[in-house]
């Protein structure tokens, strides 16, 4: 018998074997990765993190609370502009004292715990690597550390460090295409109680003179049919589709607005469409809040805008991409996947 | 309450061991009394060298001390079972007294200051130490974990092109309606960045900084 079968099995037996465990890593990251989604958002929590963005760390303190399943959060910075997120039940109320401005907008109904969690199939398989990178140690606590890798420069990755014990993440980086962190959270401080009292929701901001910009409830979500022009995105980033459609009142504006909502089961991009000049000044090109990109434009006498935690270039490329669908005028607004072309960016 | 209590609690403030209550309270106080102001003025220059404001050079492993000492003194409460934290390294606790300084800059700035509870009395000073100033080209920072010999290294993306006046209400409204679609720690993230304090990049007040339009 020639050596070179012999060799040829070797390699096929050690290809097979790096294959299996790159395919067993892989199901080992997406199971810590549903754990981790699941933790964060079904458990009781309070902690204080670093939020690291722009060479800048802020301490951030954030407490969650699921009470017969009800979901109570107050998000507060407690070193820079004070500003405090407050989630009780289905109203949703944002302070920003430097803007003397209270944010008040109210669900219909409270949205499923779980209805948001990241699919991540065979689709999101051709856009994302995910990786089990290795056992670390972190605040004392044993940690796994989860890459989730993207392909090409249309969406951000992350690598996370998930405690073993409790699937929450204490550390987090957002990542671009090369690797780059583009924010960082970690936590100092952690606790899951088993209940949380309501006084610790209440928020420090003292509203005196404050514009309140509020939503009526009952405006909150906007017959389909009473909107006359469907709007749809004409071409989207590879990967990309229409997962939700709605039509609702939100502070601010004056008319209804529509949402369009495209994800490639990790990285959603939220398309807002409203009618120019309903709401104050236009808003025009590219702007940024924290890791979150947003592009705004004006299409057929509407302003449109898309907002998700992607590059810029992505919610420009989906905002320049948005046109009024003549065809379906008048019709219930059923979605319509948009067509998934463009080569990446170039990084 | 004496002169001497008062600058207890100040002290005692800055190593996180107030109580949440009276942490409000000597916020409040701090707003009237010019002496107390003048005192946590001082941390605030300590928090501005931090910071490497201009004419305030410092050494980005000022920074990275920082935040090993934050990071030793990080503790984590799962329920009943309290893991003890790491003791700090000798030479790093003395820089916590510096850092906390920085919570005075804003106090300082006539931003309120939020109490931390003192139920769970394991916090940390906050060390909102600035570490790189924008706008400013790429800069390496050093952040490593404290469980690694090879301590990371990461590129900041260069800052902001230039400002548009952006209307922040609105935009700020879109983020947070975009949240809720989103999954749960993108969510965190979002809302974190919409209460990240974003003003101090050279931006004007009441705007939100923007990047030029893509070629």
């Amino acid at each position: 018998m020639s050596a070179r079968p012999r060799q040829s099995w070797l390699l096929f037996a050690l290809l097979a074997s790096g294959a299996a465990a790159n395919a067993l890593a892989s199901d080992d990251a997406k199971a810590w990765l549903a754990r981790m989604n699941e933790a964060l958002t079904t458990r009781n929590y309070d902690g204080v993190f670093f939020h690291v963005h722009g060479g800048r760390v802020e301490t951030m303190r954030i407490i969650h609370r699921v009470r017969e399943g009800s979901v109570t959060e107050r998000l507060v910075s407690l070193d820079g502009s004070g500003r405090e997120f407050v989630r009780t039940g289905t109203e949703l109320v944002c302070y920003l004292p430097d803007k003397r401005t209270v944010l008040v907008e109210r669900r219909p109904e409270e949205t499923t715990l779980l209805g948001n969690l990241p699919r991540f199939d065979e689709s999101t398989e051709g856009y994302y690597e995910l990786k089990a990178v290795e056992r670390a140690r972190l605040m004392g606590r044993d940690t796994r550390v989860i890459a989730v890798l993207p392909k090409d420069a249309f969406r951000y990755g992350y690598r996370l460090w998930i405690d073993e014990a409790t699937t929450m993440p204490l550390k987090t980086q957002l990542c671009d295409a090369r690797g780059n962190v583009i924010e960082q959270i970690q936590f100092a401080n952690l606790s899951l109680p088993r209940d949380i009292a309501d006084v610790e929701f209440r928020p420090q901001v003292d509203t005196e003179g404050f514009r309140w910009l509020r939503q009526d409830a009952r405006q909150a979500r906007v017959t389909p049919g009473g909107t006359t022009i469907v709007w749809r995105a004409l071409r989207l980033p590879p990967g990309f589709r229409l997962t939700l459609r709605s039509a609702q009142s939100m502070p601010g504006s004056e008319g209804p607005v529509e949402h369009l909502v495209f994800s490639d089961g990790i990285a959603s991009v939220s398309v807002f469409v409203e009618a120019a000049g309903g709401g104050g000044s236009p808003m025009a090109g590219p702007a940024r809040v924290g890791s979150s990109s947003a592009f705004s434009t004006t299409v057929s006498g509407h302003q449109v805008t898309a907002v998700g935690e992607v590059p810029p270039e992505t919610v420009r490329f989906i905002a320049s991409s948005v046109e009024a669908d003549d065809a379906d005028a008048g019709g219930a607004g059923t979605p319509r996947p948009g067509l998934s072309l463009g080569a990446p960016p170039r990084r | 309450m004496n002169e001497e209590q008062r600058a207890s609690q100040l002290s005692a403030m800055f190593d996180g061991e107030l109580p949440a209550g009276e942490c409000e309270l000597v916020a409040r106080r701090l707003t009237r009394d010019a002496e107390q102001r003048a005192q946590w003025a001082r941390y605030a220059m300590i928090g501005a060298a931090m910071r490497r404001e201009p004419g305030m050079p410092l050494d980005l492993r000022v920074a990275e001390r920082v935040r090993l000492a934050v990071s030793a003194e990080a503790s984590f409460d799962n329920g009943d079972a309290l893991v003890a934290p790491a003791p700090a390294a000798p030479g790093a606790r003395r820089w916590l007294r510096p850092v906390a300084g920085l919570a005075a800059a804003a106090v300082v700035a006539g931003v309120a200051v939020v109490g931390l509870r003192g139920r769970d009395a394991q916090f940390s000073p906050a060390p909102s130490a600035v570490v790189a100033s924008a706008p400013a080209p790429a800069t390496t920072v050093v952040l490593g974990s404290p469980s690694s010999s090879e301590p990371e290294s990461y590129v900041v993306p260069v800052a902001s092109e230039s400002v548009n006046f952006v209307p922040p209400a609105r935009l700020a409204n879109y983020v947070v309606a975009h949240s809720e679609v989103s999954m749960p720690l993108t969510r965190r993230n979002l809302l974190s960045g919409l209460i990240a304090n974003e003003q101090d990049d050279g931006a004007p007040a009441g705007t939100m900084t923007s990047t030029a339009p893509a070629q």
